[in-house]
C-alpha cells in the first residue's frame, strides 16, 4: 500500500464529505450536484461558495483535477465546472473512512 | 431571474476563478427550484445562498498572485462582520439592551413623527391644496364662527382674491321606501363646492348652479360607500329615484371613496344635495355655513383676509365691538384642536431620543473600557490601526443596523395600530404611511451616535501608550466623567417627561371630576325624526314625540325620558342671539346663547338640577304661555343683581315675542369637560316643535339592555323611523377625553421607558466605580472602616449625579411648561406639589440603582482583596 502523505491525512469533515459526493456522483460531480448531494444526504443547508472553496483546497492539496465543460443556456451561458476525485483523494477518503469506522466499531453509537 | 441584488452580491464575493461556474450552478438550480417550489421560495433561496457566501470563509491565497484589491476588502469586510455577530452572541445582555433601547426610540420617534407630519404638513388630498382656503366670523381661529348665506353671496361675487367659494352645512336625512329606513349624515352645500375643491364624480355628473335653486327638481351625488352598500355599486345608478326626508330626489351622480367630508371633525358623509335656500329662508342673522374657497394664483389667506374685513366693516359701520373675519388655510383649520397634542407628543418623541441616544453612548463607553486591553494587546502583536478601526465600525454598524431594523418594524407596527385611532380622524389624517425620511433620519441619528461612542476605545489607542493599557488595564478617570454627563442628562431628560406625564396625568383626573352640571351614568342616547309626510304640522310632530317618549318610559328598566335639540358632549352645537324685553342692543352686541329645545323629561335624564324656579312640565304645552328656562351663567351674565324669574327673553328661531322665565338650571358642559360656563336657553318642545330631535333615556339598569326595548316600541308608532346613533353618555364622555388620555399614555410611557433607560445608566456608571475602587475598599474595611461608611461612599456618588441630572430637569420642566400650558386643565405647569413629588420620585428611583453597587462593595472580603493585591 502506497505511503499516505500529509495532505491526504489531514481531511477536514466537510473535505471529507465533498470527496465522498464525489465519489456517488462519479462523472455526474460539478458545483451544483455536489452541493445538492450533500444537502440531500446529510440534511445540512449549504452555500455554493463554501463548496467552492473546498474544492479549491482540494485541488491545491492534489487529490481532485477539475475540467472545465461547455456553456448551457440553462445556466445563462455559464461553463460547468466537472471534478473527478484522484488516486490520491480516493486514498485518503478511505484512509480517513477506515480510521473512523476503527474509531467507531463497538461503540454501538451508529 | 435571480434576484439582481444577489447576483451582484455573489459576483463581488466569489473569487475570479470559481464566479462563473458557482453562479452557474445557482441558476441552474435555482430555475430548478422555480419549477419544485415556486418562484417565491425559490428566490428566498437564492438570498440564502448570497448571504451566506459573504460569510464563507475565502482561503488565504497568494497575496501576489490571486487576491485583487476588493477581494481583499470584503474578505475583511466578511470576517470582521463575523466576528462582530459573534462578540455580540457572547454578550447577549449588552446586545439585547442596545437593539431594544434603539428600537424603541427609533420606532417611537418615527411613528409619533409620521402622525405629526401627516396633521400638521402634509397637503390635503385636494387638488391644490394649499389655495384652500376657509373664512369664518371671529373673533379668533379657534372660536370662529360659521358665516351667513348673504355673506357668502358677497364675498363669492364681490371678491377678486377668490376664484371660486362655497358655503355647505352638515345635516342628517332619513331614507325610506326601498329597503330598510335610514338615517343618513349629509352635506348640503353649494352647487360649486365640488369645483372649488376639485373633487371630480367617480360616475355621473356634479350639481349645476341652476340645481341650487329652491325651485330646481331635487338632486342627490351618492358617497361611493353608501353606492356600493345600498346599491351595490349600480353602474346605471344616475337617473334612479331615492325618497329622503319624503321628498323624491334623482340621483345623478357618485363621489369618489376618499371624499366623505370636509372637516375632519364630522362623521363621514354618505349623501350630498344641494343647498336649496334663498336669502328669504337663510337671513343674515342666521350664521349657519361652513365656507371653503379657492384663491387664485398668487394670493394669500392674508390678503382675502384684509379685503373681506374691510368690506364687512363697511356694512356695519360703528358695530361695537366690530366684526371681524378671519380666513386661515384649510388644512390649519383642519388641524387646529390637534395641533396642541401633536406637538406636546412631538416633544415627547424628541426627549425620548435624546435619552435613547444618551443611554445608547453610555452603553458603549462602558463597553469600549472593557474593549481597552483586547485592543492593546492586538496592537502590541501588531495590528494595524485602520484595520482595528474598522472592525469596531463594523460591530457598530452591525449592531445599529439591528436596531435600526427592529426600529422600523416597532414604528411600522405602531403606524398601522395607530392609523384606527379616532383622534387622528379628528386631525384630518386621511391616510398614514410610514414617513421613511423620518425613519432615515432617527436610523442616521442613531449610527452617528453609535459609530461616534463605538470607535471611542480605537481612536484612544492611537493616542494612549500601548504598554500602559497593557499593564493597568485602563485608567478612565475621563471617561467616566463623560459617562456620568450622559447619566446626568438621561436623568434630567427624564424628568421632563415624568413632569409632563404627572401634569397631564392630574389634569385628566381633576377634568373628569369637574362638575359637568349632568350625568352621564346610565343614560343612553339615540336619534329620532318624525315622518314630514305623516307628521306635516306641529301638533302632529308633537304627538309623534309625545308618543315615543310615553312608549319609551313604558320600557322596563327606563327612568326618565326627554328629548332634546343637542346631546352635551356630542360634538353639535348651536348659538344664536336673543332679545331681552326692555333692552336694546346695537347690533352686533344682544345676548348670545346656547339654544336647546329640550322636553320636561330631559332635565330629569341628565340629572341637570335646578337652581332656582322650575324646569318645564307637561302643562306648558302650545295654549299655555311661552316659557323658558336659563342657565346659571346666562343668569349672572344678564341678571346680575335681579331675580331672572318672570323675566320675558325672546327665543327667535321662530318663535314669536318674548318667552317668560320659569327657573335657572345648572350650568351644562355642552362642548367638553374643559368647556367654560356657557350661558344658555331653553324652550320646550311643546311651544317650539322640530321633527328630528335626540332623545336622551335614563334607567335603572344597564344602559344598553334596553335597547332592543326601545326599537320595538318605535316600530310599533312608526315602522318607517330609524332609531338612529345609539350611544351611552359614558361613551361619549370618554371619547371627548380621548385625545387628553392619548397624550398622557403616549406621555407616561415615554416617561417610563426613559425612566427606565435612566435607571440602568446610573446603575452602570455606580457599578463600574465602585468596581474600580474595590480595591481601595477593601483596604478601608480591613482598617476598621464600618460597612455603613463604605455603603455611603457608593451612594454619595449615586445621588450626586441624581441630585444634578434632577435639578437640572427641573429647571428645564419650569422653562417649558408654557409649552404644555394649552394641555393642562385646573393645573399649573408649575404645580409645586406635582413637580417635588416627580423630584423626590425619580431621585428614589436612581437611589434605588445604586442599591446593588453598593451592597456588592460591602460584601467585599478584605482579605482576598489584600491577597490579590
Amino acid at each position: 500500500m502506497k505511503q499516505i502523505t500529509r495532505a491526504e491525512a489531514s481531511l477536514g469533515e466537510f473535505e471529507q464529505l465533498v470527496l465522498l459526493a464525489l465519489v456517488r456522483l462519479g462523472p455526474e460531480a460539478y458545483g451544483a450536484t455536489i452541493r445538492r448531494e450533500i444537502e440531500a444526504r446529510t440534511g445540512r443547508d449549504l452555500a455554493i461558495s463554501a463548496v467552492y472553496v473546498t474544492l479549491d483546497r482540494l485541488e491545491v492539496k492534489g487529490l481532485v483535477r477539475s475540467r472545465i465543460g461547455d456553456p448551457t443556456p440553462k445556466r445563462g451561458g455559464r461553463r460547468r465546472k466537472h471534478v473527478v476525485i484522484l488516486p490520491a483523494g480516493r486514498r485518503a477518503i478511505t484512509h480517513a473512512c477506515r480510521a473512523f469506522g476503527q474509531m467507531v466499531d463497538g461503540l454501538g453509537l451508529i | 431571474m435571480p434576484p439582481r441584488l444577489a447576483l451582484w452580491m455573489l459576483r463581488v464575493r466569489l473569487s475570479a476563478e470559481d464566479r462563473e461556474f458557482a453562479i452557474g450552478d445557482l441558476e441552474e438550480e435555482f430555475l430548478d427550484r422555480v419549477e419544485r417550489d415556486g418562484p417565491a421560495r425559490a428566490r428566498r433561496w437564492y438570498w440564502r445562498q448570497a448571504l451566506r457566501s459573504l460569510i464563507t470563509r475565502q482561503p488565504r491565497r497568494n497575496q501576489q498572485t490571486h487576491t485583487s484589491p476588493r477581494t481583499s476588502a470584503m474578505n475583511h469586510f466578511s470576517q470582521d462582520i463575523r466576528f462582530a455577530l459573534r462578540l455580540l452572541r457572547r454578550s447577549p445582555g449588552f446586545t439585547a439592551v442596545v437593539v431594544l433601547s434603539l428600537a424603541l426610540g427609533i420606532g417611537a420617534s418615527t411613528a409619533m413623527f409620521t402622525v405629526a407630519h401627516a396633521a400638521l404638513l402634509k397637503p390635503l388630498p385636494f387638488k391644490d391644496s394649499d389655495r384652500l382656503v376657509t373664512a369664518m366670523n371671529g373673533p379668533s381661529a379657534a372660536e370662529g364662527n360659521p358665516v351667513s348665506y348673504p355673506q357668502l353671496l358677497q364675498w363669492r361675487d364681490e371678491f377678486k382674491v377668490f376664484e371660486a367659494q362655497a358655503g355647505y352645512f352638515n345635516s342628517i336625512s332619513t331614507i325610506s321606501g326601498e329597503g330598510d329606513p335610514e338615517a343618513v349624515m349629509t352635506i348640503r352645500s353649494t352647487a360649486n363646492l365640488f369645483s372649488t375643491l376639485g373633487v371630480e364624480p367617480l360616475v355621473g355628473r356634479v350639481f349645476t348652479q341652476a340645481e341650487e335653486a329652491r325651485e330646481a327638481e331635487p338632486v342627490v351625488l351618492l358617497s361611493e360607500s353608501i353606492w356600493r352598500r345600498r346599491y351595490n355599486a349600480d353602474p346605471n345608478i344616475q337617473g334612479r329615484r331615492i325618497i329622503l326626508n319624503d321628498l323624491r330626489y334623482t340621483i345623478i351622480g357618485v363621489l369618489p371613496g376618499w371624499f366623505t367630508r370636509l372637516r375632519p371633525a364630522d362623521e363621514p358623509r354618505d349623501l350630498f344635495v344641494p343647498l336649496r335656500v334663498i336669502v328669504q329662508t337663510a337671513p343674515a342673522s342666521l350664521y349657519f355655513l361652513g365656507s371653503v374657497a379657492r384663491l387664485k394664483p398668487g394670493q394669500t389667506a392674508a390678503v382675502a383676509q384684509e379685503q373681506l374685513q374691510a368690506a364687512e366693516l363697511r356694512a356695519n359701520p360703528g358695530a361695537q365691538p366690530p366684526p371681524r373675519i378671519i380666513v386661515i388655510p384649510l388644512r390649519d383649520r383642519l388641524v387646529l384642536n390637534s395641533r396642541g397634542v401633536l406637538l406636546t407628543l412631538l416633544g415627547a418623541v424628541g426627549f425620548l431620543l435624546l435619552i435613547t441616544c444618551a443611554n445608547l453612548a453610555n452603553l458603549l463607553l462602558a463597553r469600549s473600557m472593557s474593549r481597552q486591553r483586547e485592543i492593546a494587546v492586538r496592537l502590541a502583536v501588531g495590528a494595524g490601526r485602520r484595520r482595528i478601526v474598522t472592525q469596531l465600525l463594523t460591530e457598530c454598524l452591525v449592531l445599529s443596523a439591528a436596531g435600526g431594523a427592529t426600529g422600523i418594524c416597532v414604528g411600522w407596527l405602531t403606524v398601522h395600530t395607530a392609523a384606527s385611532l379616532p383622534v387622528l380622524a379628528e386631525a384630518g389624517i386621511y391616510e398614514l404611511q410610514l414617513n421613511w425620511t423620518v425613519v432615515g433620519f432617527a436610523v442616521a441619528l442613531s449610527t452617528i451616535v453609535a459609530v461616534l461612542f463605538g470607535l471611542m476605545p480605537a481612536l484612544r489607542a492611537g493616542r494612549t501608550n500601548v504598554a500602559i493599557d497593557l499593564r493597568d488595564g485602563l485608567r478612565v478617570t475621563g471617561r467616566d466623567r463623560l459617562r456620568s454627563t450622559f447619566v446626568v442628562a438621561e436623568i434630567a431628560l427624564t424628568l421632563v417627561l415624568l413632569a409632563g406625564a404627572a401634569l397631564l396625568g392630574r389634569s385628566l383626573a381633576k377634568l373628569v371630576d369637574v362638575e359637568k352640571g349632568f350625568s352621564t351614568d346610565s343614560v343612553l342616547t339615540f336619534t329620532l325624526a318624525a315622518s314630514p309626510a305623516k307628521y306635516p304640522r306641529d301638533p302632529d310632530q308633537i304627538r309623534f314625540f309625545d308618543t315615543v317618549l310615553d312608549h319609551i318610559s313604558r320600557v322596563p328598566g327606563v327612568t326618565a325620558a326627554g328629548v332634546s335639540s343637542e346631546v352635551p358632549l356630542s360634538g353639535g352645537d348651536t348659538n344664536g342671539a336673543v332679545n331681552i324685553e326692555g333692552r336694546t342692543f346695537a347690533p352686533g352686541q344682544s345676548p348670545m346663547a346656547q339654544k336647546r329645545i329640550v322636553s320636561p323629561g330631559y332635565f330629569a335624564a341628565l340629572q341637570i338640577p335646578t337652581r332656582r324656579g322650575r324646569v318645564f312640565n307637561a302643562s306648558d304645552n302650545g295654549k299655555a304661555p311661552a316659557v323658558m328656562v336659563i342657565s346659571e351663567a346666562f343668569a349672572k351674565r344678564w341678571f346680575p343683581r335681579e331675580d331672572p324669574i318672570g323675566k320675558r327673553i325672546g327665543f327667535n328661531w321662530d318663535m314669536e315675542g318674548f318667552q317668560t322665565v320659569v327657573g335657572v338650571v345648572a350650568d351644562v358642559k355642552h362642548n367638553g369637560l374643559d368647556d367654560p360656563e356657557n350661558p344658555a336657553v331653553y324652550v320646550t318642545y311643546a311651544q317650539r316643535v322640530d321633527n328630528r330631535f335626540n332623545v336622551l333615556v335614563k334607567t335603572s339598569v344597564p344602559p344598553e339592555t334596553v335597547v332592543s326595548g326601545i326599537r320595538a316600541q318605535v316600530k310599533t308608532i312608526d315602522p318607517s323611523r330609524p332609531v338612529s346613533g345609539v350611544r351611552t353618555m359614558n361613551a361619549l364622555m370618554s371619547e371627548s377625553v380621548s385625545g387628553r388620555q392619548l397624550s398622557l399614555n403616549i406621555v407616561g410611557a415615554f416617561a417610563l421607558i426613559g425612566l427606565l433607560l435612566a435607571a440602568t445608566g446610573i446603575y452602570g456608571v455606580v457599578s463600574h466605580a465602585a468596581q474600580q475602587r474595590t480595591r481601595e475598599f477593601g483596604i478601608r474595611l480591613a482598617l476598621g472602616a464600618e460597612s455603613r461608611s463604605v455603603l455611603g461612599l457608593v451612594f454619595r456618588q449615586g445621588l450626586l449625579l441624581a441630585v444634578i441630572g434632577a435639578s437640572l430637569g427641573l429647571a428645564s420642566a419650569l422653562a417649558m411648561g408654557g409649552l404644555l400650558r394649552a394641555q393642562l386643565f385646573g393645573i399649573e405647569p408649575s404645580d409645586p406639589a406635582t413637580l417635588a413629588a416627580v423630584y423626590t420620585g425619580l431621585i428614589a428611583i436612581a437611589l434605588l440603582a445604586c442599591y446593588l453597587p453598593a451592597r456588592r462593595a460591602v460584601k467585599i472580603s478584605p482579605a482576598s482583596i489584600l491577597h490579590e493585591g
